[in-house]
């Protein structure tokens, strides 16, 4: 009862403060960040397990509550419209975190062809790896290119492509066995 | 759990720009702002239409069906400003409901209306054309009301939310042309004029996609503050 009448009171207080930034009052965004940060902290941090990427998502979040705040309208309650712009802003950082890795595809390949030394390997061989490399689907050739030909860790792959440290370790790896299976196979016939 | 402190730059970037603004208005009420867009497609589509092609409109009192489809059109696109306003999504639930209730309108209000004429096979394909062209003469330049409405707010669904307001531009548009062409052949009607709806809702959707796109890539191109 006491917990569900605070609830209530700092509900109103929310409205009050958002009225109150609306109108161009500093000091009513300060205590608005102060209620709201912590809980769409945590909202990001279950989405994105990297710190270091959800702290950045509260600030990208605070930026465009700012931006959109004309777009509240009161007394409607506060919190839905903050999570609602909460799920814009992480659909976004999805979105930006997939073309961004898709946008790198064209330099690792170059890059994974050029990691293999003359010695080791033939103009041909080159060519087979980019063909192989480039056959794979694009969701374990993501992972598979971060980790081995950018030598970053599994910890940011997973933060930068907005998935599990599990699911990056199993993409790379599924990526791996597929290059192997499909190197064995054009070397054979030779 | 205490709340984590307010980095100085953020708040720095925040009062910087900080100036009052002013709510934005209900959905219904920016949903009626485009009442005289309606009113252009209810009565100027078909008036026009007939001047240029010196055809008979429909008699009057059926106009009164036609003032219902452009009312349910305003509902669709009140609906697809609230889909676009954060935490007021619709529910999947009202989504469907909706698009039913406009699908039925529209095949209710069109099959109350019969002309004795039926289309000539041969002329089947001009005729076909003729509608779309007509209905997207009109419906294009009013899409982009909506568009520009939808944009000032923040749609997680974009593409959800310019369909809706493509429906709706689109009803509004069958509104007046059923007027115009009162044709007896229902496969024309539903497939000229439910094919010009079709071509509005994936226009909608489209382009609040783009915009949207546009609007995130500037977002991420101004870097966040530090700290």
């Amino acid at each position: 009862m006491t917990t569900e009448t605070s609830a209530t009171r700092e509900d109103e207080e929310l409205v009050e403060l958002m009225i109150a930034y609306q109108a161009g009052d500093a000091g009513a965004f300060e205590r608005l960040y102060a209620i709201l940060a912590d809980g769409v902290r945590r909202y990001f941090a279950r989405a994105q397990p990297h710190p270091g990427a959800a702290h950045d998502l509260v600030q990208d979040l605070f930026l465009e509550m700012h931006r959109s705040r004309r777009s509240y309208s009161p007394p409607l309650p506060v919190r839905p419209w903050v999570f609602g712009i909460a799920r814009n802003v992480l659909a976004r950082h999805r979105r930006s975190a997939f073309s961004r890795a898709v946008e790198s595809h064209a330099d690792a390949l170059e890059d994974a062809a050029g990691l293999v030394p003359a010695s080791a390997a033939a103009p041909g061989d080159a060519l087979d790896i980019e063909h192989a490399v480039t056959s794979l689907p694009a969701s374990t050739r993501e992972p598979w290119l971060l980790h081995h030909v950018f030598g970053l860790t599994f910890d940011t792959i997973a933060a930068r492509l907005g998935i599990t440290v599990m699911a990056a370790k199993l993409r790379s790896s599924r990526a791996t066995r597929a290059l192997r299976l499909a190197l064995q196979a054009t070397r054979s016939p030779r | 759990m205490s709340a984590p402190p307010l980095p100085t730059a953020l708040f720095a970037a925040i009062r910087r720009d900080l100036k009052p603004v002013r709510p934005l208005a209900s959905p219904e009420r920016r949903a009626l702002a485009l009442l005289p867009i309606a009113i252009l497609l209810l009565v100027g589509l078909p008036e026009f239409g007939s001047w240029r092609t010196h055809s008979v409109l429909a008699p009057w009192p059926t106009a009164f069906l036609s003032v219902l489809e452009t009312v349910l059109s305003l509902v669709v696109v009140a609906a697809g400003f609230r889909e676009a306003v954060p935490g007021r999504e619709l529910s999947r639930r009202s989504v469907t409901l909706l698009i039913g209730a406009g699908v039925l309108g529209f095949v209710i209000v069109n099959a109350t209306l019969r002309s004795p004429a039926g289309i000539s096979s041969t002329l089947w394909t001009r005729w076909f054309w003729e509608c779309i062209s007509a209905a997207m003469t009109f419906s294009i330049p009013a899409l982009v009301a909506p568009a520009w409405l939808v944009s000032r707010a923040l749609p997680t669904r974009p593409a959800l939310t310019g369909a809706l307001c493509g429906f709706g531009i689109g009803l509004m548009a069958d509104a007046g042309m059923r007027l115009l062409c009162w044709d007896g052949d229902y496969v024309h009607v539903l497939v000229a004029h439910g094919g010009a709806i079709a071509i509005l809702v994936a226009l909608g959707a489209m382009s609040a996609s783009i915009v949207e796109r546009i609007k995130a890539r500037s977002r991420t191109t101004s870097a966040p503050p530090e700290g």
